[in-house]
């Protein structure tokens, strides 16, 4: 299992390391150092040296390691990593080289009970922050009586929930939330698309409400042979859909039935993959000539296909030019374009893009003649970012959404959709 | 008085005052600064003093700095050993758990025996947390000292809390006594039918960590029946939609692992399709799971290669994708290539192509090649994708063009021709020795229809001695082709190539190789013709896939870093106990663990030995290959197993055979003594053991210093060994004395020019300076131990050489004369008895053996009892290591 957890900054010194088992070299940090961050180039987060193995995720300008010498769960320890640098957000925003010395107490405390000689525990935050916390009330916190609940729900069944929740006003807020990718060829074939969903929920309930959340999910309303054909002919295929564990995945496998009960507060309740019948929000056209080293020409054509009565916020289209850019002459019909020398792109930016309008952009770029202008540009791919609210690019729509508690209260449910742009990429 | 002295007081000031809250800060300051590296033991007291409190936050804090100093200031641990004790019986879980979890990671082993008590009343507490807390201290105690959980029976007391009520008591149960079985000389937990059930019922009612402790545990289980494994399948399925992919995997992995016990294969086939889309949804996660996943889905692909074809879209590269996502992306996408998908994937794969990454870009490239081998009916298309290609004039895709080229002409001869004229464009980038031998392969092969081809290659022969070897030898044979199959045009370039190798080169397989060649085109133009020229057997689908048995292996090593390495864990892990494993033919016998476990290693070990005569009988393969000199085909040779002959002589070797011991013991020899090597002794000696030659050493350290890495390299020797690795062992402590041993494999170009024969291996050792010392390698390590020749053929063996061969040695004064003895002594060095016959007082007897280079010595040794001497005479193809031979003998049979 995992014999420490270590957080190093860039320049390789140990900002916080916590040994769990004593099978490893003192001075493992420095071998980190030699090969990984001074060989730069980031590659393969899995590092053996000798027989210690490390297993590292870089967030911002740190590097979280996990150091063993068996042979672990490897999936186990890059989910661990994934969950603590997680744990950490929501205690103290983001991490980084600050926030990690700022806390050090705090997130030593986060590491000896998530992790108990390598094999990680309890790791929902909802229940650590029940009594790993920097703020003083803590007295009253560490009577016996508490302590002993608290004790309860750290091991508990339903590890995610304390059971002594009120709301004067007992909500629940649905958002579905799909990332459509594209991959479109420079002559407009479709090279793969598919939608990745994810259900967020937001529960303002008291007590410990089960709630069932049903979708047009085809295998489900086929199951209940009594519905309309009208329904059928909506429903979608979902390839695959994993949950927070609050989901009964028994029920699930049994009769496509979703009933959980919900952790207090937000979390990811599901999250879902589509690859048939993907409606593409927008489609693009772009004609990109090379005029013989000296300039480039583009022209890029953006339709929306969905209907007139929504619109696209925050679109943003990124037309890769080449490294030697002088200048860039631009005119666009909607919204504004502007080369932007780092990221080595036209940048052009539209607030709002009304259903099934088109606009296009013209460029024609300068390039600098120099030593390795004739090395030949990449081309990269022109990339894409939108926001379509109440739209699924999937067709996924929520059928019903029941709440019920032993005290019966009525639960006021919002739910809310949107397409946001995953990886949308136009070869050029 | 130093700042950091003021600096020390100042805290401790600060923690002697009376208020908790002010103390706090100051409590924090010791902790960041022993984080940061200082010394702070000298705040241990005043700290002590705060120990006295509710706060836990403090009590932690003061926990930690224990556990930093226990190991070397264990006085201290005393003095705070009563506080701890007292807070095992407090009235707060919490307490009580920080306490035990506390007491256990103490590494002290004078204390272990306090945290007896308080264990086992920890795994009976009230409250669970206390109890999962407590059951982890058990493996923590087991890690320092293992008796005492046996003495005290703590193993019984666990696997009575697998039914227990709380699931993350049974979760750390189960990883606790896996831990500890997996530590211990023999199992100490089976997972029997009983606690199956309290495991699976368990895994519902898990964190997402239990659940995968919880089926890592199920591999253990040997379900009764084929309809019991299904079971355990059915109850897992539903764990392939969990969110966290370890879940995910190892549900996978406990899925593969039941479907060895069923036989029906539709119902491995429907289950299996359930475990697809799952595989296929890891890749929405950060890119490190996704290597886990991606590396443990090339696995799956390859034991069921039609699952996930249809979402081979999947592993298309996104633009930002890492690298290393990206090579292994491309990888799998080759093993999803069909007939039907085809079009697509070399749209993907000529896009990638113009990327930047360099090694991305060849990947690219050598996975169109490896489409067109794959798949007959596409080798067209891929081969036009590939004449696009080398257009771009691009260095580094060009070259690696002509390497798959040279594959695919391998594949499909004669075919593809109209290629060659668009390569013949580009040879002055070619920079690399591979793309560079490719070329002239090429030239060489389609030499008779090539116009220009002396051209071409005058224009290689031009650096002839500047080319890597790969080059040249391929140079030598290329112009031997175009000498046969255009003879005028050839003359002069064969002329030139012969003289500079024969000559020139001190590359004695340049040499060889020229001479031969030489002696072939004299011995006349039909032969030679029909010897270079010849068919070539077909190289085959290259294959992608690991063998039956090793899949079957890392299948069920799933989600481990095992299967991201792709070795099995013994091989990367030190100390990894080998367990057994699954098996294609795994009956469902139900042995004791100790049996089957014996027969597992056995079973590996044939294995091992299968694929080492395997790699021998490829090599030997290259070797024969040399007469044509082609890049050597992928021949899938099987070791021919030893036709087992009747005749009471060969029984008796068979039985010989099984008496023997593996290893001859020849002592080491000091190769380093104290005064050269400056406080390090090295003693080291070449053995001979599982077929593989070993380069044993004892290393010493008499300095005052710890050792760091060590370096050794041999000089070039008689047969070419070389070690495979570096010297296993680092950081030796002043004082300490320790043994490794270095694999020696043969490596040809290592090899010494014949005509130095000598058994001295220099050796160069590098401390912190290099020394450079000899060792002997005795001969016998060099007899390999398939060297018996059947009875019938070795008289066929022995008159096929001319007895000018022969050499014939006397010795005087044997130490041991009964012929019986000395077949069973010279079977150990693998010297194989063949025959016996009498002349009068005069034993005969005949032996072989074979040489790591496939030389074999036949050999007839007349025994003369009565004189205590004997005569030794010695035939082989070889003469020229008959006296290293005599010489070994000599002292083998007198000593």
């Amino acid at each position: 299992m995992i014999s420490a957890i270590t957080f190093i900054n860039e320049k390789g010194s140990i900002l916080i390391s916590r040994m769990y088992r004593e099978d490893i070299p003192k001075n493992f940090a420095e071998s980190f150092r030699i090969e990984v961050i001074a060989a730069k180039e980031i590659g393969c987060p899995i590092k053996q040296m000798e027989d210690t193995i490390f297993m590292f995720q870089r967030i911002s300008n740190i590097f979280i390691v996990a150091v063993t010498k068996k042979n672990v769960n490897a999936a186990l320890v890059f989910e661990f990593l994934k969950t603590l640098v997680s744990v950490l957000e929501s205690y103290f925003g983001s991490v980084n080289e600050n926030s990690i010395r700022n806390n050090f107490s705090l997130i030593y405390e986060i590491l000896d009970e998530t992790i108990d000689f390598g094999y990680p525990q309890n790791s929902s935050t909802d229940i650590l922050k029940l009594y790993i916390n920097q703020e003083n009330f803590r007295q009253d916190k560490d009577s016996a009586e508490t302590a002993k609940k608290i004790a309860i729900k750290a091991t508990g069944v339903i590890g995610w929930r304390k059971d002594d929740i009120f709301y004067p006003r007992n909500e629940l807020f649905l958002d579905v939330i799909e990332s459509v990718n594209l991959l479109m060829s420079n002559s407009g074939n479709v090279l793969k698309s598919d939608v990745a969903g994810v259900i967020v929920m937001k529960s303002q309930l008291s007590g410990m409400p089960e709630c069932k959340l049903g979708l047009n999910d085809k295998v489900a309303i086929e199951e209940q042979t009594t519905k309309t054909s009208k329904a059928r002919d909506s429903a979608i295929a979902l390839d695959d859909c994993t949950f927070h564990q609050c989901v009964k995945l028994g029920k699930f496998d049994s009769d496509r039935t979703i009933s959980f009960i919900p952790p207090d507060g937000v979390f990811e309740l599901m999250k879902y993959r589509t690859t048939e019948n993907v409606m593409l929000p927008f489609k693009v056209m772009p004609v990109v000539k090379e005029q013989g080293g000296s300039t480039v020409e583009a022209k890029v054509t953006i339709r929306a296909e969905f209907s007139e009565k929504l619109f696209a916020s925050k679109v943003v289209i990124r037309i890769p030019v080449p490294k030697n850019t002088a200048d860039t002459k631009t005119s666009t019909t909607i919204g504004r374009a502007k080369y932007d020398p780092t990221a080595e792109a036209i940048v052009w930016r539209i607030k709002r893009f009304p259903g099934r309008t088109e606009s296009s952009i013209n460029a024609e770029i300068n390039l600098i003649r120099g030593v390795d202008s004739n090395k030949t540009w990449s081309r990269p791919p022109i990339s894409m970012d939108f926001q379509v609210p109440m739209y699924t690019s999937s067709g996924l729509r929520v059928r019903f959404l029941k709440v019920f508690e032993k005290s019966n209260y009525e639960a006021v449910k919002w739910v809310r959709y949107i397409t946001k742009a995953g990886s949308y990429q136009i070869r050029i | 008085m130093s700042r950091t002295q003021a600096e020390i007081q100042e805290i401790e000031f600060s923690l002697r005052q009376p208020k908790e809250i002010k103390r706090k800060p100051a409590i924090k300051h010791v902790i960041s600064l022993m984080t940061a590296g200082r010394d702070v033991s000298a705040l241990f007291s005043p700290l002590l003093s705060c120990l006295n409190t509710k706060d836990i936050e403090i009590k932690k804090l003061i926990y930690l700095y224990l556990m930093h100093y226990a190991k070397s200031k264990p006085s201290l641990v005393e003095q705070a050993l009563q506080f701890i004790v007292v807070d095992v019986n407090d009235q707060n879980p919490l307490v009580r758990a920080l306490a035990l979890r506390t007491m256990a990671s103490i590494r002290v082993e004078k204390f272990t025996t306090f945290l007896i008590e308080p264990l086992k009343e920890g795994l009976k507490d009230k409250d669970p947390y206390v109890r999962k807390t407590a059951v982890l201290a058990v493996a923590k105690l087991f890690d320092i000292n293992p008796e005492l959980v046996k003495k005290h029976g703590f193993v019984d007391r666990l696997t009575k809390l697998l039914s227990d009520s709380n699931s993350m008591v049974v979760s750390n149960t189960v990883a606790t006594l896996m831990e500890i079985s997996n530590a211990s000389p023999e199992p100490v937990f089976q997972v029997t039918k009983e606690n199956e059930k309290y495991i699976t019922s368990a895994i519902n009612e898990s964190t997402e960590w239990g659940q995968v402790f919880l089926l890592e545990s199920l591999m253990e289980y040997q379900p009764p029946s084929p309809k019991e494994a299904e079971k355990i399948i059915d109850r897992v399925v539903p764990r392939l939609s969990h969110k966290n992919s370890a879940v995910v995997l190892s549900s996978v992995r406990l899925i593969l692992k039941m479907f060895t016990f069923i036989e029906e294969k539709e119902i491995i086939l429907q289950f299996a399709r359930k475990m697809a889309p799952s595989l296929v949804s890891l890749m929405d996660n950060n890119p490190e799971v996704q290597y886990v996943a991606l590396r443990n889905i090339n696995l799956f692909v390859q034991r069921f290669p039609k699952l996930l074809i249809k979402d081979a879209k999947v592993f298309f590269c996104k633009y930002k994708d890492p690298v290393y996502i990206k090579m292994e992306k491309v990888d799998i996408l080759v093993m999803l290539a069909t007939n039907s998908n085809i079009n697509e994937l070399l749209i993907e794969f000529t896009e990638y192509a113009k990327e930047v990454d360099v090694d991305f870009v060849r990947k690219s490239v050598n996975a169109i090649g490896k489409c067109a081998i794959k798949l007959s009916k596409a080798a067209q298309a891929c081969v036009k994708v590939l004449i696009e290609l080398v257009k771009t004039k691009i260095n580094y895709i060009v070259q690696e063009v002509i390497i798959v080229v040279r594959d695919i002409f391998r594949r499909y001869p004669n075919q593809y021709e109209s290629i060659i004229g668009v390569l013949c464009e580009n040879l002055q980038s070619l920079d690399q020795p591979e793309a560079k031998a490719s070329m002239v392969w090429i030239i060489g092969e389609y030499s008779d229809r090539i116009d220009n081809a002396d051209e071409l290659l005058k224009a290689f022969l031009f650096n002839f001695h500047e080319e890597d070897p790969e080059v040249q030898l391929q140079l030598l044979t290329s112009s031997v082709k175009l000498f046969l199959s255009k003879p005028d045009e050839g003359q002069e370039i064969l002329e030139q190539v012969l003289s500079t190798a024969t000559n020139e080169s001190d590359n004695p397989d340049l040499r060889d190789r020229a001479f031969m060649y030489f002696r072939l085109v004299d011995a006349g133009f039909e032969e030679a013709n029909n010897i270079i020229l010849g068919e070539k057997p077909l190289i085959d689908t290259i294959s992608f896939k690991y063998d039956s048995k090793l899949l079957g292996k890392l299948l069920s090593q799933i989600s481990t870093l095992s299967s991201v390495f792709h070795k099995l864990p013994e091989t990367f892990i030190s100390g990894a106990k080998v367990f057994a494993q699954e098996d294609d033919d795994n009956s469902n016998d139900e042995d004791d663990g100790g049996i089957l476990q014996v027969q597992e290693k056995e079973k590996e070990k044939k294995i091992e030995r299968e694929k080492k005569n395997e790699m021998e009988t490829q090599q030997i393969g290259q070797l024969i290959n040399f007469a044509d000199s082609q890049p050597p085909p992928i021949v899938k040779t099987k070791s021919i197993p030893q036709q087992r002959n009747d005749s009471p002589d060969q029984e008796m070797f068979e039985m010989e055979i099984a008496q023997r011991n593996d290893e001859v013991i020849v002592d080491k020899e000091e190769i380093i003594d104290e005064e050269r090597g400056k406080g390090m002794i090295v003693s080291a000696a070449f053995r001979r053991r599982e077929q593989q030659i070993y380069f044993d050493l004892t290393i010493s350290n008499r300095t005052s210093y710890p050792f760091g890495k060590l370096a050794m390299v041999f000089n070039k020797n008689l047969f070419g060994m070389k070690p495979n690795a570096q010297v296993p062992i680092t950081g030796i402590m002043p004082g300490q004395t320790t043994e490794c041993s270095v694999v020696c494999p043969i490596i040809q170009s290592h090899k010494l020019p014949a005509n130095e024969a000598t058994l001295e291996v220099q050796i160069a050792i590098k401390n912190f300076e290099v020394f450079y010392t000899q060792c002997t390698s005795p001969m016998n390590i060099f007899f390999t131990e398939d060297g018996k020749i059947e009875k019938r053929n070795f008289l066929n063996h022995w008159k096929a050489i001319s007895d000018d061969d022969e050499r014939i040695k006397e010795i005087q004064g044997l130490s041991e004369t009964n012929p019986d003895i000395l077949k069973m002594k010279l079977a150990n060095l693998n010297i194989f008895f063949i025959a016996k016959r009498q002349e009068g007082s005069i034993d005969i007897l005949y032996f072989s053996l074979k040489l790591v280079n496939s030389v074999i010595f036949l050999i007839e040794l007349s025994i003369d009892q009565e004189n205590q001497s004997c005569q030794l005479a010695t035939r082989s193809q070889d003469t020229s290591l008959i006296p290293l031979f005599e010489e070994f003998m000599e002292r083998f049979l007198t000593d």
